[in-house]
C-alpha cells in the first residue's frame, strides 16, 4: 500500500506525451466498458458457492463489506444457517478466487521529474472458506508489481451459534485495516486513508527523538481472540510486533521478550455498512541507537536487546450512511488516531533533549453512491501532524475519485490525490486509473 | 515554480478531469429514470402482481402499444408458466459435477399465484401496461430470494422479461428497489432461461429497464397460441394435464378465436381417441 507515500527517486527526463497515454488508456477503457459481454459464469468463490450477486455481501463496491458480509467474515466465512454444519469441500471453485489490478499512474512530485507509468500492484490468489463445522482457513498469495510473492493466512475456529460466538484466529493477519468496520474495511477507491496506511510519527535527522515506523495496514503474526454478540465484536490480538523490516511480516526477527497487543471494539450500526471501531494498540521495540549517535534505524534489531521503545496508537473510526430518497446513499466517514512513541533515554545527542514523539492524525471522507449506474464518488481530506511538538510538521492529503463497477467481476476507478507535506517540504500530485478484476 | 511546471501540472490535471468526466458520463448516461405508474392486481406482504406503465426520457412507454387486453384463463397461464424452464449455470472448477437439471421456473405455489393474477391482469391491462410481478422467499436469517420480472403481449407473442431470479438479497434498500421496480435487475443471475418449443430467447440491452448501458436482460418470447395448441394435442405425460383440462383449454381457445373451428374439431377428436 502506501501509494500516496512520497518516494525518493532519481531525477529522470520527463516523458513527453503522458497526457496522450492517459487519453489512449481512457479510450481503451471505454472500449472495454462498452464492449464487455454480460456473462456471469466466472465470479468469486463465495458468490459461486451461494449463487449470490456481490451485493449480498458488499456495499457500495467490492471489496467493502456490508453488515451481512461483515458477519459472514466474522463467522469464518459462514452464513447464519451454516453454523455447526459440515462443509462440502469437493468443489474447488467454492474456495478458489483470483484478483488482478492494473493501473496507469501519473506522479508529479515537486523536486522530482514528473512521470507516468503502468503499474501492476496486485495479482492475488485466494483459497479460503469454512472447512469443517467449526474451523475455517484463509490463504492469500499475492505479487506486488511482479517484484515479490508473499503468502499469508490464518486458521480460525468458532464456538457458539450465530447469535453469539467466540472466534480464535492464529496465523498472519491484518490487525484492523481490511478486517475492521467503520472505515477500516478497505477503501472504496484505490488508496487507503493515509492515517491508516502511513507512519504517524516522524523525526528529522537531527536527533530529537525517534519514531516508530508503524501503521495499521500491516499483517502481523499472532493470535486473535474475539467475542461476537449481535452487531458487536470485541477483539484482543497478541502479535510479534515490528521486526527488523519494520513491517511485522518478515519470517524471522522478533527478538522482543514482549509482545504487542491490540484491543478493539467494533459495532455495526445498520445493515448496509455503517459502524464504528474503537482501538488501542501497544507495541514494544528495541532500537539500536546509542548515546551520542543520532539514531539511524527506527526498527528493532534482531540481534540486540536494549533501548526499549514503547509506543501506542489509539483512536476511533466511524462511518454513517444516509439514504437519499431512491437515488442512492450519502456516507460520511472519518477517523482519529493519536500516536505516542516513548523514546529510550539513550536517544539523542549530548546537549539535545531526548523526548517522546507524538503524532495526531484524522481524516474525513464523504461518499455518494448513485443507484442505477452504481457509481460511487468519494472525497477525502487527511491531516497528520507527524511530530506534534515540532512546528511545520503536518502533512495534508486531498483525494477525490470515482468508482464504477463494469460488471460483477470488473470495476474501474479513477483517483487523484494532492499531497502537501510540510514536514518534508514536498508537495505532489498522484493520479491513478485502475481496472480491477475479481473472479 | 517554473512556468513549464505549472503548464505540465495544468495539463495533467486536465487529463485527470477528463478521466472523471468520461467515467462520469458513461455512468450517468444510465441515470435517466423512468416514471412508473403502477396499479395493483394483487398484493401480499411478500409478493404481488401489478400493472406497470413506464414513461419518461429514454423509455418506451409512450410508444408501446401492446396487444392488451388479452383473455387467457388461469389454466392456460398455469401451462405457459409451467413451460418456462430454467437451468442453474454450471459451476466453475467442478468438472465432475453433473449438468444441473432443467426445471420449471416457478414452484407450485408461485405458479398458482401468478396464473391466477396474470389471468385477471391481462384481461384488464391497457396497451401501455406491463404486468409485473415480485415473489420473495426467505432463504436464511437476513437473506431473502427474489424473483421478479414482467410480461407483455406484442404481435401474437408473449414476452417474459426475467429481471431477477432466485436473487439473494441481504439489504433492505435493494429489496425496496426491486419491490418498486421489479423489471430492474439487481445483479447477475446464476440461472439461464432455456427456451422450449415455440419459445425464443434474446439477451437484450434495455437501458429503459436496467438504467445502464452495460447491463442486459433476458427476453423470452413465446408463441403462446402455438404452445397452448401443442399442449392441447400433445403427449399427456409431457404436459402433465388431464384430458378434461385439455378439452377445457381447447374450448377456450376456440371461443376466443385463437383457433379455427376446424382445428378445434380435429384436436378434440385426437384427445378423445386417447380416452
Amino acid at each position: 500500500m502506501g501509494q500516496i507515500a512520497l518516494q525518493t527517486r532519481l531525477p529522470r527526463r520527463a516523458s513527453p506525451g503522458g497526457a496522450t497515454v492517459i487519453v489512449l488508456a481512457l479510450a481503451v477503457l471505454g472500449a472495454i466498458v462498452l464492449a464487455a459481454p454480460q456473462e456471469s459464469d466466472a465470479i468469486p468463490a463465495w458468490a459461486r458457492k451461494y449463487d449470490a450477486d456481490c451485493a449480498m455481501c458488499h456495499y457500495p463496491v467490492v471489496p467493502r463489506l456490508n453488515s451481512f458480509g461483515q458477519q459472514f467474515r466474522r463467522a469464518g466465512y459462514r452464513t447464519p444457517s451454516e453454523f455447526n454444519k459440515d462443509q462440502d469441500l469437493t468443489n474447488v471453485g467454492n474456495f478458489l478466487a483470483a484478483r488482478i489490478r492494473a493501473q496507469l499512474a501519473y506522479d508529479n512530485t515537486k523536486g522530482t521529474v514528473e512521470r507516468s507509468e503502468f503499474r501492476f500492484p496486485d495479482l492475488s490468489i485466494f483459497y479460503s472458506g469454512a472447512l469443517t463445522r467449526n474451523f475455517s482457513a484463509w490463504i492469500h498469495a499475492f505479487s506486488n508489481n511482479s517484484t515479490s510473492v508473499d503468502f499469508h493466512g490464518h486458521v480460525q475456529g468458532i464456538y457458539g451459534d450465530s447469535d453469539g460466538f467466540i472466534s480464535v484466529r492464529v496465523g498472519q493477519m491484518h490487525m484492523l485495516q481490511q478486517e475492521g468496520v467503520g472505515g477500516f474495511d478497505r477503501p472504496t477507491g484505490i488508496s487507503l486513508p493515509p492515517i491508516q496506511a502511513l507512519t504517524l510519527t516522524s523525526t528529522s535527522s537531527l536527533a530529537n527523538g525517534t519514531a516508530q515506523a508503524f501503521h495499521f495496514d500491516l499483517r502481523q503474526k499472532g493470535v486473535e481472540v474475539a467475542y461476537v454478540r449481535g452487531a458487536g465484536r470485541l477483539l484482543f490480538q497478541i502479535t510479534n510486533g515490528l521486526n527488523q523490516t519494520g513491517s511485522g511480516t518478515a519470517n524471522l526477527g522478533d527478538i522482543d521478550p514482549q509482545k504487542d497487543y491490540l484491543v478493539a471494539y467494533e459495532h455495526l450500526l445498520d445493515e448496509i455498512a455503517s459502524g464504528f471501531t474503537l482501538f488501542y494498540y501497544h507495541g514494544t521495540n528495541h532500537g539500536v541507537a546509542t548515546s551520542g549517535t543520532p539514531p539511524t534505524s527506527t526498527f528493532g534489531a534482531p540481534t540486540l536487546i536494549g533501548n526499549r521503545f514503547d509506543f501506542s496508537r489509539y483512536g476511533f473510526n466511524l462511518s454513517k450512511i444516509f439514504p437519499v430518497g431512491g437515488l442512492g446513499f450519502f456516507e460520511i466517514q472519518g477517523g482519529y488516531i493519536r500516536s505516542h512513541d516513548n523514546n529510550p533515554s539513550l536517544v539523542g545527542s549530548p546537549g539535545q533533549l531526548s523526548r517522546d514523539v507524538e503524532g495526531n492524525a484524522f481524516y474525513v471522507e464523504s461518499q455518494q453512491y448513485v443507484t442505477g449506474p452504481e457509481l460511487t464518488f468519494f472525497e477525502r481530506y487527511s491531516w497528520m501532524d507527524l511530530n506534534a511538538p515540532r512546528p511545520n510538521s503536518t502533512r495534508k492529503d486531498y483525494t477525490i475519485g470515482v468508482v464504477m463497477p463494469i460488471q460483477t467481476r470488473l470495476r474501474t476507478t479513477a483517483e487523484y490525490t494532492y499531497t502537501d507535506n510540510r514536514f518534508s517540504g514536498i508537495t505532489g500530485h498522484l493520479a491513478l486509473l485502475e481496472l480491477q478484476a475479481n473472479w | 515554480m517554473s512556468r513549464s511546471y505549472h503548464s505540465r501540472e495544468a495539463r495533467w490535471l486536465g487529463a485527470v478531469s477528463l478521466t472523471m468526466v468520461v467515467l462520469g458520463t458513461i455512468a450517468l448516461s444510465g441515470c435517466s429514470r423512468p416514471y412508473l405508474f403502477m396499479r395493483t392486481i394483487n398484493e401480499e406482504e411478500s409478493r404481488y402482481v401489478r400493472f406497470q406503465a413506464r414513461y419518461g426520457e429514454g423509455q418506451d412507454g409512450v410508444a408501446l402499444k401492446f396487444a392488451h387486453p388479452v383473455v387467457l384463463g388461469e389454466p392456460e397461464w398455469a401451462h405457459l408458466l409451467d413451460n418456462i424452464v430454467i437451468q442453474e449455470q454450471k459451476k466453475l472448477l467442478a468438472p465432475g459435477a453433473a449438468q444441473p437439471a432443467l426445471r420449471s421456473a416457478f414452484d407450485e405455489d408461485g405458479r398458482r399465484y401468478l396464473a391466477k393474477h396474470l389471468a385477471e391482469g391481462f384481461q384488464k391491462a391497457r396497451p401501455d401496461e406491463w404486468v409485473v410481478f415480485y415473489l420473495s422467499h426467505p432463504r436464511e436469517p437476513g437473506v431473502v430470494e427474489i424473483d421478479s420480472g414482467g410480461f407483455f403481449i406484442e404481435e401474437e407473442r408473449l414476452h417474459f422479461i426475467v429481471a431477477n431470479y432466485r436473487q439473494p438479497v441481504s439489504m433492505a434498500f435493494i429489496r425496496e428497489q426491486i419491490w418498486n421496480d421489479p423489471l430492474r435487475p439487481a445483479g447477475d443471475s446464476f440461472y439461464d432461461v432455456i427456451p422450449q418449443d415455440h419459445q425464443t430467447l434474446q439477451t437484450v440491452r434495455r437501458k429503459d429497464l436496467t438504467q445502464s448501458l452495460l447491463k442486459q436482460v433476458s427476453d423470452l418470447s413465446i408463441d403462446y397460441s402455438a404452445q397452448l395448441n401443442d399442449d392441447v394435442s400433445g403427449d399427456g405425460e409431457t404436459v402433465g394435464r388431464s384430458i378434461e383440462d385439455r378439452m377445457r383449454i381447447l374450448k377456450r381457445l376456440r371461443d376466443r378465436d385463437l383457433i379455427s373451428e376446424e382445428q378445434f374439431r380435429m384436436k378434440r377428436e385426437r384427445l378423445l381417441e386417447r380416452l
